[in-house]
């Protein structure tokens, strides 16, 4: 029965990706968006790349659909760390509960909070960059001087200081938190754009007809930056899950007992030697994400930029 | 080059400002009152008496944050209440630890990175090329502590061949020679630096790689390959000689990852160093350690980054001259 | 090009091989190197609660007396002499003289004399220091010095334990070295990280975060210790303190869960050793709301906490967690105790007689699954220590049953040392409580009084106040009858479980791990290590693997 449902997920995936396909192959010319993604697809692991991740976002959306048993019941004691089997795929933790079913929802929290947070992120750099670019002099360099400090900071520091000092963290505060830390090398990436484009003649153009400064940067600025803020913000969301994974297994994180890819992992160190599936399979869960995440970014960032010499 | 080391202090002086607003900012805005009886351990009455002289307690905020620079600027770091000690005697025992960690792991990080970079740039569109690429990548995307834990999970049932714990064998240290007990420490460290070269030498692989690349196109190496010198010469003398070059200043953005990635390493690996003290500090919320945490690894990163720079600025010739 | 470049990694690995492995066993005097979880934070007595303190602080530091194995704690006679060699007892019974051994020394050379104790009591009942072990010797009026030799004390009633809490609660301290020291400044003094005692070990160093070490005090007033050497291995978490063992890097570890034990199975140069333990495990519940004062919400009516009780399959709970062969806990009492007899009442399993309870009391049931009074939501936070796994996962198992009966759950989890001090402060809801029991029955004097409760101390965080409870146990105290004393704690114990401050959960006696190489003494059932110099490693030698101690303190 409920192999069933993963059938049926199966060929909506599959589907899914071979439009995708058909699209990229679609060789007449036209936008510059087919011909990037005509490059995109000319990268093999960047096209797995995002199957991949399509696949994982499907599982996530299906995830209450797809799992086997309720995360967070708790089954017969006899149960406990149980060997994984066919009833119970990556088999049980310590509290007899099903550690398939909670590495599908933990993947879905864990996915959906490094998006939202990326999001946070790549919105406050983008206003942080434009008005520090825009704003120039003094202004500027302070700003910039503030996104140094927040870089000379390792990320994870940062973290722990803030979710200690603010702990219990509800999953919402994780998800500002994560975002309010993530921003400083999209804000530096997009102050860059901002710059490079005030030197241009069409904005000089444009001032001197008397447009504002806004309609210029929506007309000029923006679509300019797209491009590098979305490499920057595909690549960042690979650490933004990383570092939720870490504070979730510091225990700082998302809380007991909802699942995320890091808190199981907590779950299974004690048990390493006797029941290691409780802390491979969230784990493997993690580098799988990333790496599509990783992969995808930097097809992106090759298919997207026809100026940069092919290094391939 | 004075010029230049001097403008570097001051940004890094400034950096290392922003800093300690930071996290003064942070102390204040955070729940609970940093400098009480926090999680019900009572406070010593002279500590309490030398936080109020010290940190100007009773006075406004803006006096405060005053203090609190003076404070820090002078050493002071607080007190850690889960320790029941100053916060520096806590970093005069851990730091050396972490930087002895960071020292290893960034020579074999850049050892692997620079090496993998080399191989792949000259192996170019090759097997070599793509693997090397690929697994360094996916080591790369592997959150740190998993990758501890797989290890420690590898060399502490299956092959036990490394220690998985500690600094020292703490039997034998006392009555070692300095070269066993050097050795013994070098053993030691070969797990937790070998996770944080697995994670970090990807990003330097690549950009070494294209530095490579870049290098190879120059004017002067198609020249040198036209009179007909051999290829791993060329590679040897000039292309490595200045695709080492930008290499160098990726220091300054490895050393933020690799702190980082030493607190998980070193708590898995119970390395006693700045990163294990601060996960530790989060079971017993200890605020003046994390934060103090915060400060010193920014402090870190300023003082590699002014060393990355002053390197840069010695290995090449026209920086120098400007 | 390669090759020389190659060079320095080579030496450098070639070091790392050759380090390590120590070959000549017989240069190494024999060693006992326990892991575990905890490093201490200050080494002197007085002013920690740290269970690695108290160890280290144990072999360094002596009682007056100790208690025999078999823990009689009433009178005199199950007694053994420690720093002091004898004692009298005057007619009246008002005072007792202890005599000290002249051979005692502190590890610095001066002799043990009379004032140290002077001293030591005074310290130890002075309010800005705040021992633990103050309102035990509450009731010693004084102590002075008879001569130089004589200590003695006073006291201004008899009772049945007053020698055990004259002789046998706190540390001697070395005066020459401290009593220049204000009270409120011991806590920074540098004594705490390098202390002088007069035990058969003496300190040699601390390594923060990782090691403690102790070696033999050869002049030992009571004979040579037979193990030379003494490590505490510090470990981030319980996990790791295990895998030193496994490894061979400790050769003792103090507490072995369940899935250790079976892993052990497989170590044949690794034996477990099963030792009785006064340790009781419960969901203490704080009556008091969080200013301290008014009742708590939901754990000031006693219906709603024994209808809590009767929510919770302790038996499932203790069985999924540790083992079939755990005993729940009836109370905070061990089951070893003269004091305990079988028909004592048992709040049953119950849970629809929980949530009938819960209504008659006015928790309504809300859509959400949660239930509701007066606009208070039945809602609370579980306090566990990181440092125990078992207790993180009975917490979860707890927030799963009270969830079927409309209560919600959340979890919190501190270190060790924080989760004390949220206790001693009253700064929690319910928290998962591991008590070491006093040797003595009488011990639940200390913990559940409503003196206890006024005294604002570490001790009754949960504010349990009955008139009835402290008249049962008052008597039974002072009952110089045992048979007597007996119903009387019946009665006491029987008010106590049914009033419900906490959920008992259950008692643990310890399953310890070593080598087989460790011949361990007895193990007492209070403090497993006070016997420690008393042990032997094997072949008297030690090598970098097996062969070595090591103790393991662990805030499980």
């Amino acid at each position: 029965m409920f192999a069933l449902r993963w059938l049926a997920a199966g060929i909506l995936v599959v589907s899914l990706c071979a439009a995708l396909w058909r699209l990229a192959r679609r060789r007449d010319s036209g936008s510059r968006f087919q011909g990037a993604l005509a490059r995109y697809a000319a990268h093999p692991s960047a096209v797995i790349a995002l199957a991949v991740l399509i696949v994982l976002y499907c599982v996530a959306a299906f995830a209450p659909w797809l799992a086997s048993h309720d995360p967070i019941e708790i089954l017969a004691p006899s149960l406990v760390n149980h060997a994984p089997s066919a009833t119970f795929v990556f088999g049980t933790d310590y509290a007899g509960r099903d550690v398939f079913s909670r590495v599908l929802y933990g993947a879905r929290l864990s996915l959906t909070v490094a998006l939202l947070a990326t999001l946070i992120s790549v919105l406050i750099g983008t206003a942080y960059g434009v008005t520090a670019g825009f704003a120039g002099g003094a202004l500027d360099a302070i700003m910039m001087r503030i996104v140094d400090a927040f870089l000379a900071i390792p990320r994870i520091v940062l973290l722990i200081a803030v979710g200690t000092l603010w702990s219990p963290l509800s999953v919402t505060s994780l998800v500002i938190v994560l975002g309010l830390t993530a921003w400083f090398a999209t804000s530096r990436l997009v102050r860059a754009e901002v710059l490079s484009i005030k030197e241009r003649e069409m904005v000089a153009a444009a001032r001197a007809l008397g447009a504002r400064d806004l309609a210029i940067v929506r007309r000029h600025v923006l679509p300019n930056v797209l491009t590098p803020v979305l490499v920057a913000a595909t690549l960042g969301v690979a650490g933004v899950i990383i570092n939720e994974a870490a504070l979730s297994f510091l225990g700082i994180g998302v809380p007991d007992p909802t699942p995320s890819l890091g808190n199981i992992i907590r779950d299974g160190t004690p048990y390493l030697a006797s029941a290691w599936w409780v802390a491979l399979f969230p784990g493997l869960a993690l580098v799988i994400t990333a790496l599509a995440y990783n992969l995808a970014g930097d097809g992106l960032r090759d298919a997207m930029d026809p100026r940069q010499v092919d290094r391939s | 080059m004075r010029r230049l080391l001097a403008s570097r202090l001051l940004q890094g002086i400034a950096v290392v400002w922003v800093v300690t607003t930071l996290t003064f900012v942070l102390l204040h805005l955070a729940p609970g009152d940093p400098y009480a009886f926090r999680e019900g351990v009572p406070v010593a009455p002279e500590v309490l008496q030398h936080w109020r002289h010290v940190y100007c307690l009773d006075r406004p905020v803006s006096a405060q944050y005053v203090c609190y620079l003076r404070s820090v600027a002078s050493g002071d770091l607080g007190y850690s209440l889960s320790q029941h000690r100053p916060v520096r005697d806590i970093l005069i025992d851990y730091v050396p630890r972490t930087l002895e960690l960071m020292f290893f792991g960034m020579l074999a990080s850049f050892a692997l990175g620079i090496a993998l970079g080399v191989l792949e740039a000259r192996r170019r569109g090759t097997f070599a090329d793509w693997g090397s690429r690929g697994i360094s990548l996916f080591f790369y995307s592997m959150p740190d502590f998993w990758l501890a834990l797989m290890l420690a999970l590898l060399f502490a049932y299956w092959l036990p061949i490394f220690p998985i714990s500690g600094i020292e064998n703490v039997i034998a240290a006392p009555t070692n020679s300095w070269w066993q007990r050097a050795g013994d420490h070098l053993r030691h460290l070969v797990l937790p630096v070998t996770t944080l070269m697995l994670m970090t030498c990807a990003g330097i692989a690549r950009f070494q790689r294209a530095a490579m690349l870049d290098a190879m196109r120059l004017d002067f190496v198609v020249t040198a390959r036209a009179k007909g010198v051999p290829e791993h010469a060329i590679a040897g003398h000039h292309v490595l000689r200045n695709a080492l070059l930008p290499v160098i200043t990726l220091a300054g953005i490895t050393l933020p990852s690799l702190l980082g990635g030493a607190v998980l390493v070193e708590l898995i690996f119970s390395w006693p160093g700045m990163g294990y003290i601060t996960a530790m500090a989060v079971g017993s919320r200890d605020y003046a350690l994390v934060t103090s945490s915060v400060l010193v690894t920014s402090v870190l990163v300023v003082l590699g980054t002014i060393a990355a720079d002053v390197l840069y600025a010695i290995a090449d010739p026209r920086v120098r001259a400007a | 090009m390669r090759p020389h470049r190659a060079l320095p990694a080579i030496a450098l690995l070639l070091l790392a091989a050759c380090g390590g492995h120590d070959r000549n066993a017989a240069t190494h005097p024999s060693t006992l190197v326990m892991s575990l979880p905890a490093d201490a934070d200050n080494l002197l007595p007085p002013l920690t609660t740290n269970e690695t303190a108290s160890q280290v602080g144990a072999l360094m530091f002596e009682k007056l007396v100790e208690p025999g194995d078999a823990l009689n704690t009433v009178g005199d006679a199950g007694f053994r002499p420690s720093l002091a060699d004898s004692w009298t007892w005057s007619a009246d019974s008002l005072s007792i003289a202890f005599h000290l051994d002249p051979k005692a020394h502190w590890h610095d050379g001066v002799p043990v004399r009379a004032n140290d104790v002077v001293y030591s009591f005074r310290v130890n009942a002075s309010k800005d220091v705040g021992s633990p072990v103050g309102p035990l010797i509450a009731i010693v009026d004084s102590v002075t010095a008879r001569d130089s030799l004589t200590p003695v004390f006073w006291f201004h009633a008899r009772s049945p334990e007053q020698f055990y809490n004259a002789g046998s609660q706190i540390r001697i301290l070395p005066a020459h070295l401290l009593q220049s020291i204000p009270d409120s400044a011991l806590k920074t003094a540098p004594f705490g990280r390098q202390p002088v005692g007069s035990g058969p070990y003496r300190f040699a160093r601390w390594v923060s975060g990782s090691s403690i070490e102790l070696d033999a005090d050869t002049t030992f007033h009571r004979g040579r210790p037979k193990v030379d050497r003494l490590i505490w291995s510090i470990t981030p978490s319980p996990d790791a303190a295990i895998l030193r063992l496994f490894s061979g890097e400790a050769n003792f570890t103090e507490y072995l869960r369940p899935q250790d034990v079976a892993q052990l199975a497989r170590h044949p140069e690794l034996k477990a050793v099963h030792h009785p333990a006064l340790q009781v495990f419960y969901m203490l519940l704080n009556e008091r709301a969080a200013n301290g004062r008014s009742p708590h919400p939901i754990f000031g009516d006693r219906e709603v906490r024994r209808a809590l009780t009767m929510a919770v399959d302790r038996r499932r709970a203790v069985n999924t967690v540790l083992d079939s062969l755990t005993p729940v806990a009836a109370g905070p009492f061990s089951s070893a105790f003269w004091s305990y007899d079988s028909t004592l009442p048992r709040l049953p399993y119950a849970p629809d007689s929980a949530r009938a309870i819960l209504d008659r009391r006015g928790w309504v049931m809300g859509p959400d699954g949660v239930r509701h009074k007066n606009g208070v939501a039945l809602h609370f936070t579980i306090l566990a220590p990181s440092t125990s796994t078992v207790r993180q996962q009975m917490a979860v198992l707890l927030q799963d049953m009270f969830k079927q009966v409309g209560a919600k759950v959340d979890i919190e989890r501190v270190d060790f040392a924080a989760f004390n001090g949220r206790q001693q402060a009253h700064q929690f809801e319910a928290a998962l409580v591991g008590m070491g029991l006093d040797p003595t029955p009488s011990g639940i004097q200390q913990e559940w009084t409503t003196q206890a409760a006024r005294a604002n101390g570490p001790s009754n965080a949960g504010k349990y106040e009955s008139a009835q409870f402290d008249a049962y146990v008052d008597s039974a105290v002072r009952a110089m009858d045992p048979a007597k004393a007996k119903s009387y704690y019946h009665q006491a114990y029987a008010t106590i479980i049914e009033d419900a401050p906490a959920i008992w959960l259950y008692e643990s006696s310890l399953v310890s791990g070593m080598s087989t190489h460790v011949q361990p003494a007895t193990m007492r059932a209070d403090m497993w290590f006070v016997h420690l110099a008393d042990w032997t490693v094997g072949d008297g030698a030690a090598t970098s693997g097996s062969g070595s101690v090591a103790l393991a303190a662990s805030a499980h």
